[in-house]
């Protein structure tokens, strides 16, 4: 049973951590509005923050925002590089995500299939 | 949407756009009425009565990035299924409360889903939000506010990893004990942690 006086000890147990973490410049944006939530936005970002913490990547924010204008091809995530350079991948599912982070974020190679581009060839990503 | 949590999460968003500083989440099963109320709280900028009026509206949106607005239409259709209503209250800068009743043992009615990962996602979104959960049935009760957490945590930020692990986990638990016999499907139907 897990209760808040264990919250002490995990506590101090980050603390000696803590030093050892930066915080990055690259994010991953999660689309959390109606259409994202009803498409399955919340599974897949769980399945981010879950591979980034068995990667033990810590540099990588994950974050929400609203509707990104695609509704039709939610869940969307949006890989953003510290220079602004931005990956816009679509139809998201848990496995999906697992893999733009062990090839995108980790291995520095874009998955192509999963991009907008590849899903419109003719939208503006 | 396929639980209520998911709902949740939709309206928490909206109390977020809202610039709300504290958004409380109070989730209640009234075994007598047979009812179960979510209701979300903000103290955010509010809706002025024009908007407030057609809110429920499907073609009523702030939203710039297309003509539609489907969070509280779907939530009132989902409410009015199972034999409830959603109501909402508004003030310009004094907030917002949407409170959705819903028949407790109706069939159509969704499950409740994991609470836990919803608010975990939401913390790790936006560290610096105030959340309280307050989770009520006739078995128990969980009052949670985020700000406490943070004061026990000191200089240790919310969003560590091993922090939202607890939270989940944490939610998760008190959900079943709080929910666990009340909405016995709640539990069985969530299946795992996602």
């Amino acid at each position: 049973m897990k209760s808040l006086a264990e919250l002490e000890a995990i506590r101090d147990k980050a603390r000696e951590n803590l030093s050892a973490r930066q915080s990055g410049g690259r994010k991953i944006v999660v689309g959390m509005a109606t259409c994202g939530i009803a498409a399955g936005a919340r599974p897949v970002m769980n399945a981010l923050v879950e591979e980034l913490r068995v990667r033990g990547i810590h540099d990588v924010n994950v974050t929400m925002t609203g509707c990104i204008g695609v509704c039709r091809l939610e869940p969307i995530i949006e890989v953003i590089e510290e220079n602004g350079d931005k990956v816009t991948y679509v139809k998201m599912d848990p496995l999906k995500a697992k893999r733009v982070v062990a090839e995108h974020i980790v291995n520095g190679r874009i998955c192509s299939d999963l991009t907008i581009g590849a899903a419109e060839p003719k939208a503006k990503a | 949407m396929r639980e209520l949590s998911e709902h949740l999460m939709d309206l928490v968003q909206n109390s977020r756009r809202a610039g709300a500083r504290l958004i409380e989440i109070s989730v209640r099963a009234l075994v007598e009425t047979d009812q179960l109320v979510l209701q979300v709280k903000d103290d955010g900028s509010g809706i002025g009565p024009e908007l407030l009026e057609r809110v429920t509206d499907p073609y009523a949106t702030t939203r710039t990035t297309r003509p539609v607005g489907l969070g509280l239409p779907l939530l009132k259709e989902l409410c009015e299924l199972t034999g409830g209503s959603l109501s909402i209250r508004s003030l310009p800068q004094e907030g917002t409360t949407v409170e959705a009743a819903l028949g407790l043992n109706h069939i159509d009615r969704l499950p409740l889903g994991d609470i836990g990962s919803t608010l975990s996602l939401l913390v790790l979104a936006d560290p610096d939000q105030d959340y309280r959960l307050v989770l009520d049935s006739p078995r128990g009760r969980l009052d949670l506010a985020t700000a406490d957490i943070r004061s026990q945590l000191q200089d240790v930020p919310l969003r560590e990893p091993s922090v939202l692990d607890w939270l989940t986990g944490y939610v998760y638990e008190q959900q079943e004990i709080i929910f666990g016999g009340v909405l016995h499907e709640i539990t069985s139907r969530t299946g795992s942690h996602s």
